[in-house]
């Protein structure tokens, strides 16, 4: 992962995981990079890929288990005259191994084919998925918006 | 994500409108294999789907799965070139595995 300078246009979510949230974090993180200026194609990519993030925490992070909380960090590197955004998004369960190669294999590969760096990061307490955008052309970038976006949604939809 | 079922030239589309996740793919799935049931071609309308994920792209590989059981050719899926469709196909390579079309049009004018 790039060193690149973070500036202060955060991203933060905080919801409870079940199933509605990957549709609300879809909303959210759109926002978010139409504020930043982000180009529309590769902004799709970045929401399909997050998004897949969140689903597989919401379907299998807490199997058998309470919904517990899912976490989605995003935030901006500027490097020389490109930019990425990086999503971190954090649960309280354990990622499923890859048990079916068809579902869980996709979901791996959509994230793969639309991010320039995935990395599942499973640990004891919960797992963390690290998404690194593909970089985009700085001169695209807005004047920052608000600096930093924090919603908390408890909902039991 | 709404369905709505029509007929065109003999064949039976099933038209999904809206975000195919993994919380409206199973209906998704249902809709299509209870079309299959019929005994007609089926033809599967994506062109007005706005988001598709991993979990919609298994229920078109199960789907078309299912017709290939049932019919003896893989289930026809008009996409058009909508990007939120095409996109996670052509990155999971399923481009060589589903049978796609550009229209509903262009899907129903050969023969099943």
């Amino acid at each position: 992962m790039g060193a690149g300078e973070v500036d202060s246009a955060t991203l933060q979510v905080r919801l409870l995981g079940v199933p509605a949230a990957a549709s609300i974090v879809r909303e959210r993180l759109r926002a978010w990079l139409d504020g930043l200026g982000w180009p529309e194609h590769e902004a799709d990519d970045v929401v399909l890929a997050v998004h897949e993030a969140v689903s597989n925490s919401v379907e299998h992070g807490y199997d058998a288990m309470p919904a517990g909380e899912v976490v989605v960090a995003g935030d901006r590197l500027v490097d020389g005259d490109g930019q990425r955004v990086r999503v971190v998004v954090r649960d309280e369960g354990r990622w499923r191994t890859p048990r079916d190669p068809g579902y869980r294999g996709r979901g791996l590969a959509v994230m793969r084919g639309c991010m320039e760096g995935v990395d599942v990061r499973p640990g004891a307490a919960g797992t963390e998925v690290v998404l690194l955008s593909r970089p985009v052309p700085a001169s695209r970038a807005r004047v920052l918006p608000l600096a930093v976006t924090t919603v908390e949604v408890h909902a039991r939809l | 994500m709404t369905i709505h079922r029509t007929q065109v030239r003999g064949f039976v589309v099933v038209q999904v409108r809206g975000e195919v996740e993994a919380l409206t793919a199973g209906r998704l799935g249902d809709a299509v294999t209870e079309a299959l049931g019929d005994g007609r071609p089926v033809v599967l309308d994506l062109t007005d789907v706005r988001f598709l994920d991993s979990a919609g792209l298994e229920t078109l590989v199960r789907v078309t799965e299912n017709s290939e059981l049932r019919r003896g050719e893989p289930l026809r899926i008009a996409v058009d070139q909508n990007r939120p469709v095409v996109r996670p196909i052509q990155i999971t390579g399923l481009e060589e595995r589903l049978a796609l079309y550009d229209s509903v049009e262009d899907a129903t004018s050969t023969t099943a």
